[in-house]
């Protein structure tokens, strides 16, 4: 009987392991393609992704990255802006443009009958090879930008997240921030050796989920990169973020009768060895909403907010480690005590063996809930293939969850996270009256 | 705006409930569509507009219109605006690269929407409730294919009288003088 279960178990894992078949190959420019063949709906997800987000915008007036995403729908060489979107509707395709710091991109979602996909794909591959970005869509894309980002410096939470963000990384291109004044600058020739620096089809990644074959696949991804900038964006590898020195502590006077308050300092990136520990850590600290120690300490025992919580947001190198709150005026001070002592504890004893049961519970329980669709399994994959990841990065995520330990985690957070050298933004707190 | 219109019954033999979300969707199926392009972008009547039928559930249904009235014009110009619309594909009929790209549009929405369990599980129960029967969302897609211009227009001529129709009008009233917004009720979180 044993045997038998023995043997039965033998037979069923390499089809557990089968759950989402990555195939991976290489167009002949270089560019990386990523295919999860799905045929239970006649749709297509494609998504392409450059080393061309904010932080690569290097002597560019900051917002360039962002402009020249959002423009190559504007425009091509053959196409107006009202062609390119007609012939979108024309085949009920959606096309959508993403832009971090770290990358940029777009993701088309088209049916998969041979008609529609090959108008959306030939039309995707035009936009690449050509844009066009006219002159007259750019100074109407820069004053919509614009007064969006007047509107948006009224705001508090805006005002945290730049101060927060120039606190943590300096110089360190992630500092950088788009304002009024360096949209103003950008030129159509920004955006053209922007396009001609970053969009190379050599280290692109390309991911296709749906219903198509490996051959269709393979002649689709040529396709698509075949008119882009050859060869390899450069610089391709983010200089690494330098760690904090020391504490530093901004007060910025605000009106609003909530103070919005952020604490902080460069965390981890994607590939981290520490990173599964920083994660379920930080699931227990401030990560997992109502049974976080956080919201334990800050909103349960003293009702000071009605949300605490705490992230990483790994990148290419070191992105942010950020404690986030909003409180009365009155109570940035004490509010900001709490929260200082609640990450000291932490960090000096780490999680319980329960508070790590349970973190590990939710994150393994939720996660078939990460992949089950087509879009999900597509930014899924993207991020895996952006950062180069194993193919095996799915499959062995529970794994990886589960062979965490308190003493890792504790560990891990006491070399990583230094409590003596944290940034802290608050703005409109009760201080600056 | 909302006039009275029948709603799917038989989904083999009934026509004009196919042609009434055809209609809907030239009027407001994608950004291009027709209200969008002419009373928003063109004729800068309104800020915003919307066109919606849902042919689905038991008993008869509503085809609504809506909008806001830009700067500087009334409410009475929005519903000329709307109402000419509706006129207009009387009078004139759609154009048969209207009819396809608006086509395109819902039967690829519609595959698109499948994409998540969540709005497969709606769209059963949906059916399901208003006795149309889960196995009938393929048919609903065959037989939406197959609307002609005519029947768009000829929908178009039928049901768009005012003895079937309800306007209402939301008309912010200014405050009195010095007086502040009140802000949000008592107990409203974020």
């Amino acid at each position: 009987m044993r045997f038998l279960v023995a043997l039965l178990a033998t037979l069923l894992a390499p089809l557990a392991h089968a759950a989402l078949p990555i195939q991976h190959w290489q167009t002949a420019t270089g560019t990386r393609v990523y295919l999860i063949e799905n045929h239970s709906l006649p749709m297509l997800d494609v998504s392409i992704q450059f080393r061309a987000g904010n932080a690569w915008e290097g002597g560019l007036p900051a917002g360039t990255a962002s402009l020249t995403a959002g423009l190559f729908s504007a425009g091509t060489a053959k196409l107006t802006e009202q062609q390119i979107s007609d012939r979108l509707a024309d085949t009920g395709a959606q096309l959508a443009p993403t832009v971090d710091d770290d990358l940029a991109g777009f993701s088309l979602r088209t049916l998969s009958n041979a008609v529609e996909r090959e108008q959306a794909v030939a039309l995707l591959a035009e936009l690449l090879a050509s844009p066009g970005f006219p002159q007259a869509v750019i100074e109407r894309e820069k004053s919509r930008t614009i007064s969006g980002l007047k509107e948006a410096e009224t705001k508090p939470e805006t005002l945290a997240s730049r101060a927060f963000s120039r606190a943590l990384f300096g110089d360190h291109p992630y500092g950088r921030d788009m304002d009024p004044e360096s949209v103003a600058k950008i030129t159509r020739d920004d955006l053209l050796a922007f396009y001609q620096a970053r969009y190379k089809a050599q280290g692109a990644v390309m991911v296709l989920v749906g219903d198509i074959d490996r051959s269709g696949a393979e002649a689709l991804a040529e396709r698509v990169v075949a008119g882009l900038p050859q060869g390899a964006a450069e610089p391709f590898q983010m200089e690494p973020v330098a760690a904090l020195t020391q504490s530093s502590e901004q007060r910025i006077d605000h009106p609003a009768t909530q103070a919005h308050i952020q604490i902080g300092q460069p965390g981890m990136k994607r590939g981290d060895p520490d990173y599964f520990a920083l994660y379920l850590g930080n699931y227990v600290l401030g990560g997992g909403g109502f049974v976080s120690r956080l919201t334990d300490e800050v909103r349960q025992k003293r009702g000071l907010a009605y949300s605490v919580y705490s992230y990483f947001i790994p990148r290419l190198e070191n992105g942010p480690f950020m404690i986030g709150l909003q409180t009365k005026r009155e109570s940035a001070d004490e509010a900001l005590g709490v929260v200082r002592k609640t990450l000291q504890t932490f960090v000096a004893q780490g999680p319980t063996e329960a508070e790590l049961k349970a973190a590990k519970s939710n994150l393994v329980s939720g996660f078939p809930l990460r992949i089950d669709n087509n879009r999900k399994i597509l930014d899924y994959v993207a991020m895996i293939a952006f950062h180069n990841l194993p193919l095996s990065y799915i499959d062995d995520f529970v794994p990886n969850v589960e062979r965490v330990t308190t003493a890792q985690i504790r560990d891990a957070f006491r070399r990583r996270i230094a409590v003596n050298r944290m940034a802290t933004v608050v703005v409109g707190g009760g201080s600056a009256e | 705006m909302a006039w009275r219109v029948p709603s799917l019954t038989d989904p083999v033999n009934d026509w004009k409930p196919y042609a009434l979300d055809v209609l809907s969707g030239i009027l407001d199926g994608y950004p291009g569509a027709r209200l969008n392009t002419r009373l928003v972008r063109e004729q800068r009547v309104a800020l915003d507009v919307d066109a919606g039928y849902d042919g689905i559930g038991r008993g008869p249904s509503l085809f609504m219109m809506g909008g806001s009235p830009a700067p500087g014009k009334t409410v009475d110009d929005l519903e000329a605006a709307l109402r000419q619309q509706l006129r207009l594909v009387a009078d004139e009929g759609v154009k048969p690269e209207e009819l396809a790209r608006t086509k395109a549009q819902v039967i690829a929405s519609q595959v698109f929407a499948r994409d998540s369990i969540n709005a497969q599980a709606s769209m059963i129960g949906q059916l399901e409730s208003s006795g149309l029967g889960h196995r009938s969302e393929d048919l609903l897609l065959e037989r939406m294919r197959a609307v002609t211009a005519e029947q768009v227009q000829q929908v178009a001529r039928e049901f768009f009288v005012d003895d079937a129709l309800t306007l209402a009008v939301l008309d912010p009233q200014p405050l009195p003088a010095g007086a502040k917004p009140k802000g949000r009720p008592a107990g409203v979180r974020d």
